[in-house]
């Protein structure tokens, strides 16, 4: 791999998973990530996003707060719990100052109210992937 | 014997820092109120028993300043931000560069209490984690792929000319790149380099 290209590289292998109820929304996010090269997943709520984790190999998470059954801060916890490093965005539409403390101290990467303003998303979710590319592409070197 | 923990207060309404310091003071803490960053960090000396109640908007050097300003003096006190103009934005931004925690005004006053204990309870306060983990992945990301290779081999215990051996190059090419993933982990042992790995969950436990 010639490392000139490390960032398109990271880029083009860098998968991030969108957990959105609502459907519009959901697509709008898949367009905007998919616009920058980005590989997308998308799942209605936890659960789902859940039992297909094992076959992922991903780089980030963005995730609204309010979902059905297990919401995003105790997904957070799950993750945590099964020793995931996922970076996770918290996007979302409860725009509350303990909330926001509560989802960075639970462990999320970022909190970002809805509406969001694309270039700030696009930005926080570059930051991460540019992180974190390496560990995921070379994941199966760990012992 | 340990003494009571101090709570400082930095507050330029002075109203407000009264009205704390009687609160706080009731339920048992030293206080220790400044009505300015610049005069808390003149006076300030470390203390590892204590919190600092801290006000964002102030003239001069605002909370968020003084909060970057102790991180980069490697303070290790614990601020909960108080403040009337706050938004989620800004919260984001306190927590993130560890604070214990940020209140909007107006507050209960077993709200403000509650959180002191917990930042108290809590000492010392880290650096939040998750930041952590971003910045140790961001200095693995700047290693080569043979610098991994050869620091989980360090990591997991093997000598240099094991490790040379095993990659079929010479110990002394083993040596520089060892050198190289000290520097760029920025850990002067095996031993912080291990604990590093372990905090990212780069290692699987044995």
């Amino acid at each position: 791999m010639n490392s000139a290209d490390a960032s398109l590289v990271d880029r083009q292998t860098a998968a991030v998973a969108v957990i959105e109820p609502d459907k519009i929304t959901r697509d709008s996010l898949q367009f905007l990530f998919e616009s920058i090269n980005l590989k997308v997943v998308t799942f209605t709520d936890a659960e789902h996003f859940l039992s297909a984790l094992p076959g992922q190999t991903l780089t980030c998470l963005i995730s609204e707060i309010s979902l059905p059954g297990i919401d995003g801060l105790a997904l957070i916890e799950q993750l945590k719990q099964m020793n995931k490093l996922l970076p996770t965005i918290i996007l979302t539409r409860q725009n509350d100052v303990s909330i926001a403390v509560q989802a960075i101290h639970a462990g999320a990467a970022d909190f970002i109210e809805k509406p969001f303003v694309e270039p700030v998303l696009l930005n926080r979710v570059l930051q991460i992937v540019s992180k974190f590319s390496y560990s995921e592409n070379t994941s199966g070197e760990k012992p | 014997m340990q003494t009571d923990p101090t709570v400082f207060i930095v507050d330029d309404d002075e109203a407000v820092c009264d009205s704390l310091s009687l609160l706080i003071e009731s339920a048992g803490y030293r206080v220790n109120s400044f009505a300015s960053a610049e005069d808390f960090l003149q006076n300030y000396t470390e203390d590892c028993n204590a919190c600092l109640l801290l006000d964002i908007r102030m003239p001069g050097m605002s909370g968020l300043q003084l909060q970057k300003e102790l991180l980069k003096r490697n303070f290790t006190l614990p601020v909960i931000f108080i403040t009337g103009h706050g938004d989620v934005p800004m919260a984001v931004d306190a927590i993130k560069w560890g604070a214990a925690d940020f209140l909007l005004k107006p507050f209960l006053e077993q709200d403000v209490l509650d959180r002191i204990n917990d930042a108290l309870k809590n000492l010392p306060q880290k650096f939040h984690d998750i930041e952590l983990q971003h910045e140790i992945s961001m200095r693995i990301a700047r290693l080569t792929r043979r610098e991994a290779e050869i620091m989980i081999m360090l990591a997991e215990g093997k000598a240099n000319k094991v490790i040379a051996i095993e990659l079929d190059i010479s110990q002394r090419t083993v040596e520089v790149h060892r050198a190289r993933v000290m520097e760029k982990m920025q850990v002067r042992s095996l031993a912080q380099l291990v604990q590093l790995l372990m905090q990212v969950n780069y290692l699987s436990p044995q």
